[in-house]
């Protein structure tokens, strides 16, 4: 049997912090195939960000322990050297940031911080690096590339820049593109604009794609199979249709509920998930979203709060989280389904 | 050195009381020092930074200043001898003679080598004794030291009094009074006075108000300027106040118009170097690294060093010898009127432990006047001999009577005299005294001694203040005169160092038969007669008289600190070892 | 850009004046150039008469309206116009000292112009400022790097405590230290004199006499500097795009020195400015130790004098320096930061 081409297996990413171990992911698994789109969703300080970065060796600098199996092609990256996994960053695995503007270096110019990701990999001359970045601005959709690649970021649009830290992270054609909320900072509309552009890129090169979001509207629009994370840990795995069709377990629902909806009744109020997450230095014993979770009461023996739920298998390829049973469930009320898009 | 506030203004003043009968005599030599020093190199003199005021005969009046350049670069009518001889007698420098006066002193001439010159090679005429003369009047031009005016106000006082003020402001009417006691004939200079100048030769050596100047140099600032007619020129346009000069050969001296006496001129070149304080030259003199065995300094060994230099092969370098200068107690004769309770307080005074606040040993001796020992005709006073130099508070106490009176103690604001108030607190108190301490403090104007000359003090209640006096002359008359003489009735501040405002007619009255003294001898006698006089009377109280304690380099030979030279190594016999 | 900067000299120019003004007024409340003259047994009487002689009896705005005009258009000195009638008609024009503008003002005490008092200073203290900066910035940047990159281990403990008992250390104590042990006790170095650097065969002596007072200087700048460095670098190591120019597979070389050094200057640009800018007007406690005689020694010795025209120009080339280094700071930035830049 061969490997998916990306598996996270039991990834363990720790904080030691001087008034305890911080558990930013524990105990993750995934896997993802080319052409492919994971979307990993949570709330801030779910481990989403945390365990991506892992797969980059973002954490080799720090005082981070990571464990557990990262195969990338049937290599597991976290065995690799430093220097090993230096040269597979940003050419096999590149990722692209949140907010664009502070993830690109304010002193250097857009075409130099493109061409550099270029030339750290490929034995090439300044002016062929820069050819090369003028044609991947091109193709993110600079208009006139020529022009611009001089521009400094802050003269470029959040949009703008954001297609320019697109063609940095594909300039180098990986196989894995991370997109950590590429669209979070940007306006309706430019997100959208950014989304199809991944989209078709990822068409075109046949990337496999890891969305991070906490945006359930992008996962509907661009996901085929879909992580929950919560308090680190993965709540909820399975396709997307599954997911929104039949949330498994009261987070998501949750999640799948506070997503404002254009058809309902501008007057209904939001319905945000109560509470705040669990700290990660001192989780909950039991499961970590209890004491947010409205439906515990349908759980006999206060199990929620004293016995942390094993991830189980519900259907075929949907994995779940959670003590309700099949028939709790059901008091779930998950939308029409016609009303959520789904690719 | 060490100390500067001792005054030099007033012995200058009072140099030219003194009347002797070697006024009128001819050039004189000892012979006590001979040519057979080691000739060549460079010496190092060390200095602190920003000590000296100017370089301009006018301006110089520090005895360590004046004997340094008396000797490199600055020739008088008349000069004193390098000896060890305590009673030297001027003998000629660029005249020919020491002078000659055929009316007691009243006018003097003086006829000037034919053959010396200046930096520049011009000759030095009398023309240039006169206009030096005439700058002595301009107080702008002398800084602040007063001593043209002060000095030539009591022989030439119709100059004085028709307002003239120097060459460059003077009326014509004033420029014409002074040309008729000044005047120049070719190489003879003739000095005419109101009042007689019987020793006139022996100031002319001692300072440099006679000293001549060339008329073409004097253009914009001469502060700091230097037209050598010496040995030695100074290589720099300039002395640098901070930093020093560099003194080399004077191509245009001839040492045949000089005498060996005076200037031996063995080193090739002195290098003036000042450092930023006597911490870091006496760790340089220590070390004795490199050029600095050819070093030598006039500044006296800090306290702080003594032991370092009193072991092994460096106490070799060091000489230690009786200091023109005494420190005393000033006792303000218009506050405390009673002679009794001047006396206690100088009976309860505990010399001995200033002494050891001062430094110790090496710093000086407890003395017994103010007249210092290395004064030719110096006497104990015998009002002071008995007294306990530690002090005797019981006996001070019988003065009293039971009294207790209130006295204020002033005293310049500084580390020494902050050591010292504490023990002259305690050794008055004990003799019943209530004392009050009073600070003046280092930027205060008028300065401490400023305050102190003026009757009313400022304002300020001052019944005792500390005070020192240098002999820059060897004679009694230049302490004892300024400081008992009593200030004329209508003085606002005191003249000459009369401070304390001490005022006894039988003490005038001996200084006056002094000052008329023709033999030199007698009038030190009736000096110190008037000095014991003011002694039993509790004039002042005498603490300390300072030793003198250099130290230098290991190459160095021929130093000899000498009355020529105020007591300051000689810089002209100076010169470095044969064998290195 | 250009008016940018001609702004900036302008507001400085106006500092300038207005300091002036306040100088002048708070110093000549209490000084009188006049007492230099006096002497150490100078009495009231004395001191009114030499005061009036050299013209300091004028009423202070009469002897503003004349100082203001010598910046303009120079100043002959004495100051009182009779003193100087008198020179001319004695024939002594030579005498008078001709202060051209911007005349500063003429030091009493030291009988010269107060231009060229601060000409002369400005030697030993540009030379001395120059090489402590070059000394300070240099190990100060590198070795704050050092301990950043190295951050929590043994080495950056030991950078990081060494520099808290450098910076605790008074300036005076390690230049007495190297003047007095160093220097002559030891003979581990030559004695160190400010030698003037006129021609190029001057740059040995005056580099050897020059580098124990520099490194006094430096040391305490130095600590200062690595704990500065250390904490930008810290800093702009954390920031997103330092994150990006790893995940770009950069070697972490490249990372810090191009990426993450280059943010972590730009505070230091302004501190070592202001910093290079206070040492311009002299370097008090190190000039004293060293007898090097720059404008810190100058202000000292001024002070002691109560000399206010050479007060007064130390104030103007210290407040000029600060200004003058604002502005080549804010020029610096534009280069170092294009969001500064106002045109391209």
């Amino acid at each position: 049997m061969t490997r998916p081409f990306l598996s996270v297996e039991n990834l363990v990413v720790h904080f030691p912090t001087p008034d305890g171990v911080v558990r930013a992911t524990d105990g993750l698994s995934y896997t993802v195939e080319p052409g492919k789109t994971l979307g990993i969703v949570g709330e801030s300080g779910s481990g989403k960000s945390v365990s991506s970065s892992a797969i980059l060796g973002l954490h080799r600098n720090t005082s981070a322990q990571v464990s557990g199996r990262i195969w990338l092609n049937d290599i597991d990256l976290l065995t690799l050297s430093d220097k090993e996994m230096q040269a597979r960053r940003g050419k096999d695995v590149a990722m692209i940031f949140q907010d664009p503007l502070s993830a690109l270096h304010p002193y250097y110019t857009i075409g130099d911080q493109v061409a550099e990701a270029y030339r750290v990999h490929n034995k090439v001359s300044k002016k062929a690096a820069r050819d090369r970045a003028i044609e991947m601005l091109d193709r993110v959709g600079i208009p006139n590339p020529q022009l611009r690649v001089d521009d400094y970021p802050h003269q470029f649009s959040g949009g703008m820049r954001q297609r320019a830290m697109i063609a940095m992270a594909l300039i180098n054609d990986p196989q894995l593109l991370i997109a950590d909320e590429p669209t979070t900072a940007l306006d309706v509309t430019v997100q959208a604009q950014i989304l199809d552009l991944l989209q078709d890129l990822q068409r075109e090169f046949n990337t496999a794609l890891i969305m991070i979001t906490h945006d359930l509207g992008v996962i509907a629009e661009v996901a085929d199979d879909v992580l929950v994370m919560y308090a680190g840990r993965a709540v909820e795995y399975g396709t997307t249709k599954q997911l929104l069709t039949a949330p498994a377990m009261p987070y998501t629902l949750g999640l799948i509920q506070s997503v404002p909806d254009l058809s309902s009744d501008v007057n209904e109020p939001l319905r945000p998930i109560p509470g705040n997450p669990p700290s990660l230095l001192d989780p909950p014993s039991g499961c970590a979203f209890a004491p947010r979770c409205t439906f515990k009461h349908l759980v006999a023996d206060n199990l929620p709060d004293t016995v942390m739920p094993e991830l189980e298998e519900i259907a075929p390829g949907h994995l779940r989280r959670c003590h309700l049973t099949e028939h709790d469930l059901s008091k779930l009320t998950p939308k029409p389904a016609e009303e959520v898009e789904v690719v | 050195m060490k100390k500067r506030p001792i005054a030099r203004l007033g012995a200058i003043a009072l140099a030219g009381v003194v009347i002797t009968s070697l006024a009128a005599c001819g050039a004189s030599t000892d012979g006590t020092s001979g040519g057979s020093g080691n000739a060549g190199g460079t010496v190092t003199y060390l200095g602190v930074a920003g000590q000296w005021e100017g370089t301009d005969p006018a301006t110089v009046y520090y005895g360590n200043e004046i004997a340094a350049f008396r000797r490199l670069v600055y020739r008088g009518l008349t000069a004193l001898p390098i000896t060890d001889d305590p009673n030297p007698v001027p003998v000629a420098d660029l005249a020919t003679d020491t002078g000659t006066s055929d009316d007691g002193g009243l006018t003097w001439t003086f006829t000037i080598k034919d053959d010396v010159k200046w930096e520049d090679g011009s000759p030095i005429t009398g023309e240039d004794f006169v206009y030096g003369l005439s700058r002595s009047f301009d107080e702008t031009l002398v800084n602040g030291t007063g001593v043209g005016v002060t000095y030539l106000s009591s022989y030439a006082p119709s100059v004085v009094e028709a307002g003239y003020t120097g060459p460059f402001t003077s009326t014509d009417a004033a420029k014409a009074v002074f040309d008729e006691h000044f005047f120049a004939d070719g190489q003879t200079v003739t000095y005419k006075f109101d009042n007689p100048w019987g020793d006139f030769p022996s100031a002319a050596a001692g300072l440099f108000t006679t000293d001549p100047y060339q008329a073409s140099f004097d253009d914009g600032s001469t502060l700091w300027e230097i037209n050598s007619n010496g040995p030695y020129m100074m290589e720099e346009d300039e002395f640098d106040a901070a930093q020093g000069a560099t003194f080399v050969r004077n191509p245009e001296y001839d040492a045949a118009t000089d005498s060996t006496d005076l200037r031996q001129a063995l080193p090739d070149q002195f290098n003036f170097e000042l450092v930023a304080d006597s911490d870091v030259l006496f760790q340089r003199l220590v070390a004795d690294a490199g050029t600095d065995k050819e070093a030598f300094s006039d500044a006296n060994i800090p306290a702080t060093f003594y032991s370092q230099v009193e072991s092994g092969d460096i106490a070799d370098r060091t000489l230690k010898s009786t200091s023109p200068y005494t420190r005393f107690l000033f006792i303000n004769s218009l506050t405390v009127t009673d002679p009794d309770v001047r006396r206690a307080l100088a009976v309860a005074l505990n010399k001995d432990g200033m002494i050891q606040a001062y430094g110790g040993d090496n710093y000086g001796e407890p003395s017994t006047s103010i007249v210092s020992k290395a004064v030719s005709g110096f006497e104990e006073n015998p009002a002071f001999a008995d007294d306990n130099s530690a002090g005797d508070p019981e006996a001070a106490k019988e003065l009293l009577g039971g009294a207790t009176p209130e006295i204020t103690v002033a005293y310049a604001i500084s580390p020494t005299n902050e050591k010292l108030i504490p023990v002259i607190q305690q050794s008055f108190e004990a003799a019943g005294f209530i004392v009050t301490p009073l600070g003046i403090a280092p930027d205060a104007v008028p300065g401490y001694y400023g305050q102190m000359a003026a009757k009313d003090k400022n304002g300020q209640k001052v019944d005792v203040f500390l005070g020192g006096w240098a002999a820059d002359w060897p004679a009694m008359s230049t302490v004892v005169v300024p400081i008992l003489r009593s200030n004329p009735a209508d003085a606002e501040s005191g003249v000459g160092f009369n401070y304390g405002f001490y005022s006894n007619p039988e003490v005038d009255d001996l200084i006056e038969q002094g000052l008329a003294a023709t033999d030199p001898a007698e009038g030190a006698k009736l000096f110190a007669q008037a000095d014991a006089v003011a002694g039993a009377d509790g004039a002042y109280i005498p603490v300390v008289q300072q030793n003198n304690y250099f130290l230098y380099g290991s190459n160095i030979d021929g130093f000899l600190p000498d009355v020529a030279s105020s007591f300051y190594p000689d810089f002209g016999s100076i010169f470095i070892k044969s064998s290195k | 850009m250009l008016a940018f900067i001609i702004r900036r000299i302008l507001v400085g120019f106006a500092m300038i004046v207005v300091m002036i003004f306040v100088v002048f007024a708070l110093f000549f409340a209490n000084g009188n150039p006049a007492i230099n003259q006096c002497g150490k047994y100078c009495t009231p009487e004395k001191l009114d008469e030499i005061t009036g002689l050299l013209g300091y009896d004028k009423s202070i705005p009469e002897q503003f309206t004349a100082f203001s005009a010598g910046l303009v258009v120079g100043r002959d000195f004495p100051v009182n116009d009779e003193y100087r009638a008198a020179l001319i008609e004695n024939g002594y024009e030579n005498r008078i000292i001709h202060c051209a503008a911007p005349c500063l003002g003429y030091s009493q005490s030291d009988q010269k112009t107060v231009n060229q008092l601060l000409v002369k200073a400005a030697g030993p203290t540009l030379s001395l400022a120059i090489v402590s900066f070059l000394i300070w910035i240099f190990f100060g940047v590198l070795i704050g790097v050092i301990a950043a990159i190295n951050k929590g281990r043994w080495l950056d403990r030991v950078v990081v405590g060494s520099t808290l008992v450098v910076y605790a250390l008074p300036v005076f104590v390690i230049g007495t230290f190297f003047l007095q042990y160093v220097a002559i006790k030891w003979q581990l170095y030559p004695y160190p004199r400010f030698e003037p650097l006129k021609e190029p065969a001057d740059i040995l002596p005056w580099l050897t006499g020059i580098l124990l007072p520099a490194l006094t200087l430096a040391l305490f700048f130095m600590a200062a500097y690595v704990r500065y460095t250390r904490a930008f670098v810290l800093e702009s190591m954390s920031e997103d795009y330092i994150r990006t120019a790893r995940s770009k597979g950069l070697p972490e070389r490249t990372v810090l020195f191009k990426h993450g050094l280059r943010s972590a200057l730009t505070p230091l640009v302004t501190l070592a400015g202001l910093d290079f800018a206070s040492l311009l007007a002299g370097a008090i406690i190190t000039e004293s130790v060293f007898n090097y005689q720059g404008m810190g020694a100058l202000a000292v010795k001024a002070n002691n004098n109560h000399d206010l025209p050479v007060l007064i120009g130390l104030v103007i080339v210290g407040a000029a320096a600060v200004i003058v280094m604002n502005i080549i700071v804010d020029i610096l930035y534009a280069y170092i930061d294009p969001r500064v830049r106002v045109t391209k």
